[in-house]
């Protein structure tokens, strides 16, 4: 199973984090998707992070629309996109 | 008209409970959309307390309705972050669309104040029917009432 992590402060629900979700759930049954809390980010909200080999790598602002060329690129192997934000622990705010 | 029987069984779900009155009343005006005042004395009752008791929880809390609001409901921030990015002009534009100041309910929407939802990252937020909406701008505001308003 690869865990993808979707916030659910009302911030990114209020940005269409359950819509982000519920698209991300849809797109394989080996995904398991947890809802957390938010890191404080809240410009890059909602922020996607898919657990992989090197840690928890990042993707936002998501939104449904992004998903498919999200999953094109492979996010699920942490793959590269606009969206893409490396590792979450060593985003920074520049 | 309800006769409120249904009141009375879920009065008594709540009246064993302590400090059950505050749930009673979410329970209440989930039923019936507001508290209605025949019901304080169902409640009085139940929670064997009086009348003026039950009337002061209800008023003091202002999520607590006395009387049915408009089909749909409409909730603008007032409080300050919300503010300094421009709810003022945004409360103008939701005045002059639904036709109800602050606090004013037709029988199609209820327009109400809030002190804050806690998303001030994201103002100005208005809440339509309990989705919350970010960054909402008074031209956009007539979009989102369109697709949120049954």
């Amino acid at each position: 199973m690869i865990n993808v992590y979707v916030p659910r402060d009302t911030a990114s629900i209020s940005m269409g984090a359950d819509e982000v979700a519920a698209s991300i759930s849809e797109l394989s049954t080996e995904i398991n998707v947890i809802r957390n809390g938010t890191w404080g980010m809240t410009y890059l909200e909602p922020l996607v992070e898919v657990e992989t080999d090197n840690g928890r790598v990042a993707y936002g602002p998501v939104s449904v629309a992004d998903i498919s060329s999200l999953y094109a690129a492979g996010f699920l192997d942490g793959g590269d996109h606009p969206l893409f934000r490396g590792l979450t622990s060593e985003i920074s705010a520049d | 008209m309800d006769d409120f029987r249904q009141a009375t069984n879920i009065v008594d779900g709540f009246k064993k409970i302590p400090g059950g009155l505050l749930e009673c009343l979410h329970a209440i005006q989930d039923f019936y959309g507001y508290v209605p005042k025949e019901i304080v004395d169902i409640m009085a009752d139940g929670f064997n307390i009086s009348r003026a008791e039950v009337h002061g929880v209800i008023s003091y809390y202002h999520d607590f309705k006395t009387l049915p609001l408009g089909r749909n409901l409409v909730r603008v921030c007032q409080a300050e972050a919300c503010q300094s990015m421009g709810s003022r002009e945004l409360t103008s534009r939701i005045v002059d669309l639904l036709g109800l100041d602050l606090g004013e309910t037709s029988e199609e929407y209820t327009l109400d104040a809030v002190y804050c939802f806690g998303n001030c990252a994201l103002s100005p937020n208005v809440e339509i029917n309990g989705k919350l909406h970010p960054r909402v701008s008074p031209d956009n505001f007539e979009k989102l009432i369109k697709e949120g308003v049954l």
